[in-house]
């Protein structure tokens, strides 16, 4: 099997993996903060924002519309969630994951050899 | 979390950088980030949580913009190509297109820089709202002068706050010599000391407040200084002025702007005019207010402060107030230079305007005809999920880049054209290439004729339905009614121009052929200076004694620049019979030497001596009608000029032309005196260089030290309707233009009816139809179409040609002939355009008509 466009690339899986995570609230704000958690890395809105929209173009995710607050300027929150194929993709890449990543621990780095 | 109040969210860079990202998430994103902006403000305030917002928006715009334009250029590159491609494939529509666009732009260009510059006439001038010049109207003539008495301006100066300054001008002639050259100056202006600082005439050389001061200085132009004095500094030397002894130069300024309503070549001061008594109305005044002022509040004020001193109350009656920017435009008979009719600028820029639409109309008709050609890559692009807009947006470009290149052709054009047309109609035009209107007029009318010429047609295109074309169907109606209705009406505007055109033809001829009620032809009238005048009767005797020369008259009379109108009285006149008239003298011999019809009195005034003691006088028609008397001869007359001049009426002419057919015959009276200021030779006209020789050397012997200077009568005549030749020269070569623009639409839309009808004309062979059957079936629908343009122009032409003939008062008839002519002539060159592809149509033979696909 070839390289597909299901596949993920780094940052769709660490980004749907932060949807799946925060479950009921993932919306832009959370979502961006889980990611800068679990990467401890900051985030740029545009890598993020263009991440997210492709997603849900390929059909990785789906969204859904909230409700307007003052906080947020009278705008809606846009929460998504994984979508089947999103997680079958993840499964998918878990697996992959799995077997490239075999035997591999932290030992291994310091021994030099798995 | 408490919430912020609206003044401190910076709402237009959250927008902004919202709108950056116009992504799906739009809406989501822009909550977003304004939630993270509102939590930074109350962690971390105001400061930095502003700072933090900047540091996203300069992280993310080099990458919207890369994006932006990445894919914009690419779009226009392919648009490009496009473009290009179908310009190579179908060279000799894209020409026609192309170049009946930058025809167009071409003719609208030259137009607007044509009427422009004449709009622009003495606004060089600093506060040009301000200036007034003085004019009084004749109650007896229609027309306005602009003289006024010498102590008119001094004295509303001292009556009037408002009145800033005056400055009064004389133009006269000097013979001026220096060390190498001695020449007639005739634009010598005598003007107030004030004169270049009343006026804008930028200096090279002196000081503006002291330069006409003394009465011995005077003032030349740079290229006066050039002529006497070449390249030394003309600033301290001497001229030497005939009558008025030597001058010293004190300034220098620049040539005189084309766009002035006056020119002149050198200034003296206003004191070496003597005459200056309220009685001589010679003096132009210009006056400058404070601020611009509405000529009625200050014309009552004025005819207050003279109520009640006498005769200056009365003559002063007339007197108006002219801004100087109107004297360009408004016929006045004392002016310097011959005025415009503004009506004429009008004209131009409807002509301009019809040019510019008839290309228009062309790219649309030929673009919508040949849409078929690119329905198919329409098609295409739509089905593979290209949107309507943005075909529109496509072929809009298109028509923009052919308007853009046909703003190029059409400058070069222009660039091309403007030496001629200055040549031709004594302008000086130029591209104003440092002028930023310049460009940003181009940019609006790319746009402009990019958008009116391209929308309909990326209309239609933008409108297929890409099922339709990918079937193979066509998309262009064989019976278009738009196309009718825009060949109908390039076919109106040509004929309305054309008509026009043929009329103004027609009256200028007629003006330059009319009967005058003299002979006009192998006339020469030499000036007599001054210190002559004593000797004038014993010159014109030496000329009649040339062989040469077979006439002779002294005379003060001008054709067509006449001046000299007052008051007269004659026997029993009442009151209310006050009026004035035209004067010149002349005499005895100046009717036989003009070819002047005497009614009454010939063999009187022929063999008349006039003696000392009394005035003679002989009237034309329009005079004596005026007076009302059943006979004329012996009458007594009077012209009250001061003098003694109480005479008598020996004669009656028959009415001529003394002034220019702008105008109806008035009263004139003639003062028979044996002296005058113009000898007028009747020569032969056989060989008349060699004439003006003979009579240039006699004149040596006559008047040793004085300058020969002679006019044609027929050139005098021709000078005055010279504004009206160079206008009518002008239309000619538009109306021409226009009438190949719509001719070149006509032919390529006549290529595409044939290509249309291929098969139709090869089917109709075959089942035996002859070749001129099948040329004139194709030719009727175009025949039609130009019968109903000339329905539709000639009510228009008709009004138009009418409004301009009530410049004359001596015009010719409106004969439908010329209407006939020119709808005739529009059929016939429709025909001929048309039949080039109708007859070579006809003549194919049919089974490669037939055997095509």
């Amino acid at each position: 099997m070839g390289y597909s466009l299901k596949d993920l690339t780094k940052i769709e899986e660490t980004v749907i993996l932060a949807i799946w995570r925060l479950g009921e609230k993932a919306y832009g704000v959370e979502v961006r903060r889980e990611v800068e958690r679990a990467t401890e890395k900051s985030v740029n809105y545009s890598t993020l924002y263009a991440t997210l929209e492709q997603m849900v173009r390929k059909g990785l995710i789906c969204k859904q519309f909230g409700e307007p607050t003052a906080v947020r300027g009278g705008k809606r929150k846009v929460f998504f969630k994984p979508a089947p194929e999103g997680l079958g993709a993840l499964k998918e890449a878990f697996e992959r994951q799995k077997n490239v990543w075999a035997g591999v621990n932290d030992e291994s780095f310091k021994r030099g050899c798995i | 979390m408490t919430l912020i109040s609206k003044k401190r969210r910076p709402r237009i860079r959250l927008e902004l950088l919202a709108h950056c990202y116009r992504l799906s998430l739009g809406e989501g994103f822009a909550g977003d980030l304004e939630e993270d902006f509102n939590y930074l403000q109350l962690n971390s305030g105001n400061r930095s949580a502003s700072l933090w917002l900047w540091a996203q928006t300069f992280e993310s715009f080099p990458t919207f913009i890369r994006i932006y334009f990445q894919w914009g250029w690419a779009m226009m590159v392919n648009y490009f190509r496009t473009f290009f491609r179908n310009i190579m494939r179908y060279r000799s529509t894209s020409m026609i297109n192309l170049l009946g666009l930058s025809l167009g732009m071409a003719v609208f260009l030259v137009i607007l820089l044509f009427t422009r510059s004449e709009r622009q006439f003495d606004r060089f001038h600093k506060d040009y709202q301000k200036i007034y010049r003085l004019v009084s109207r004749h109650p007896a003539s229609k027309d306005s002068y602009a003289g006024t008495p010498a102590p008119l301006g001094p004295a509303l100066k001292e009556a009037f706050p408002e009145v800033e300054d005056y400055c009064r001008l004389k133009q006269r002639s000097y013979v001026v010599k220096t060390t190498h050259l001695s020449v007639r100056e005739s634009r010598v202006c005598m003007a107030d000391s004030n004169f270049f600082a009343f006026f804008t005439f930028p200096l090279i050389a002196g000081n503006v407040n002291t330069l006409l001061i003394n009465p011995n200085s005077v003032v030349i132009t740079e290229s006066t200084a050039k002529k006497y004095f070449g390249d030394e500094p003309p600033v301290g030397k001497i001229m030497n002025f005939h009558e008025l002894g030597d001058m010293i130069i004190t300034a220098v300024c620049q040539d005189l702007p084309v766009t002035s309503h006056f020119h002149f070549d050198l200034v003296i001061p206003f004191v070496h005019e003597k005459n200056r008594y309220w009685g001589s109305w010679n003096y132009k005044t210009y006056m400058r207010f404070h601020h611009a002022l509405s000529g009625d509040d200050l014309k009552n004020k004025v005819d207050s402060f003279f109520k009640g001193k006498d005769d200056l109350e009365q003559m002063l009656e007339s007197v108006h107030y002219q801004p100087i920017t109107d004297i360009h435009f408004q016929y006045n008979r004392s002016n310097w230079e011959p005025a415009v009719n503004g009506q004429f600028l009008h004209i131009f820029q409807a002509v301009a305007v019809l040019v510019l639409l008839l290309a228009c109309l062309n790219y649309i008709n030929l673009s919508t005809a040949y849409a078929q050609r690119r329905s198919k890559e329409v098609g295409i692009k739509k089905s593979v999920g290209v949107t309507r807009n943005q075909i529109l947006r496509q072929f809009l470009n298109e028509s923009m880049m052919m308007a853009v290149f046909a703003e190029i052709i059409a400058l070069f054009l222009t660039m091309a054209m403007l030496p001629l047309l200055n040549q031709f109609a004594g302008h000086a035009l130029d591209i104003p290439w440092h002028d930023p209107v310049l460009y940003c007029g181009a940019a609006a009318l790319v746009v402009i004729v990019g958008i009116l010429a391209g929308f309909y047609p990326a209309f239609i295109l933008a409108s297929i339905k890409p099922a339709v074309v990918l079937k193979g169907q066509t998309i262009v109606k064989k019976r278009s009614h738009l196309r009718a209705v825009l060949v109908v009406l390039q076919f109106t505007a040509s004929i309305i121009l054309v008509v026009c055109t043929l009329f103004i033809n027609r009256q200028l001829h007629f003006i330059n052929n009319v009967d005058l009620g003299y002979n006009r032809e192998a006339l020469i009238n030499i000036r007599l200076n001054s210190a002559l005048y004593e000797r004038s009767s014993q010159i014109k005797n030496a000329m009649l004694g040339l062989t040469d020369v077979s006439e002779a008259s002294l005379n003060s009379y001008t054709a067509n620049s006449m001046n000299w109108n007052q008051s007269v009285y004659w026997e029993g006149q009442t009151e209310d019979q006050r009026t004035s008239m035209w004067l010149f003298s002349a005499d005895t011999d100046f009717f036989e030497t003009m070819d002047i019809t005497l009614l009454e009195g010939a063999e009187r005034v022929l063999n008349h001596h006039p003696g000392k003691d009394k005035a003679y006088y002989v009237l034309n028609e329009a005079a004596v009608r005026e007076v009302g008397w059943e006979d004329a001869i012996g009458r007594m007359f009077d012209m009250n000029s001061g003098e003694n001049m109480n005479g008598e009426v020996i004669g009656v002419v028959k009415d001529f032309h003394f002034r220019s057919l702008h105008h109806t015959v008035d009263p004139l009276a003639i003062y028979i005196n044996k002296r005058g200021r113009w000898l007028s030779l009747r020569v032969n006209a056989d060989n008349i260089s060699q004439s003006l020789a003979n009579i240039a050397r006699s004149w040596q012997e006559l008047a040793p030290g004085f300058e020969f200077e002679y006019e044609f009568l027929d050139d005098r005549i021709a000078k005055s309707y010279r504004e009206e030749q160079n206008l009518g020269v002008l239309l000619n070569i538009f109306t021409a233009l226009s009438l190949l623009i719509a001719c070149m639409g006509l032919i390529s839309l006549a290529s595409f009816t044939v290509s249309q009808k291929t098969k139709e004309i090869g089917i109709r062979k075959v089942l035996g139809a002859s070749t001129k059957g099948i040329a004139i079936n194709l030719t009727q629908q175009f025949i039609k179409w130009v019968l109903l343009a000339n329905l539709l122009a000639w009510p228009v032409a008709l009004w138009g040609v009418r409004a301009w003939l009530n410049n004359f008062e001596y015009k010719i008839t409106l004969d439908w002939e010329i209407f006939l002519l020119a709808g005739f002539g529009a059929l016939a060159i429709a025909i001929l355009s048309v039949s080039i592809q109708t007859v070579k149509a006809a003549r194919t033979n049919p089974a490669e008509n037939l055997s095509y696909e």
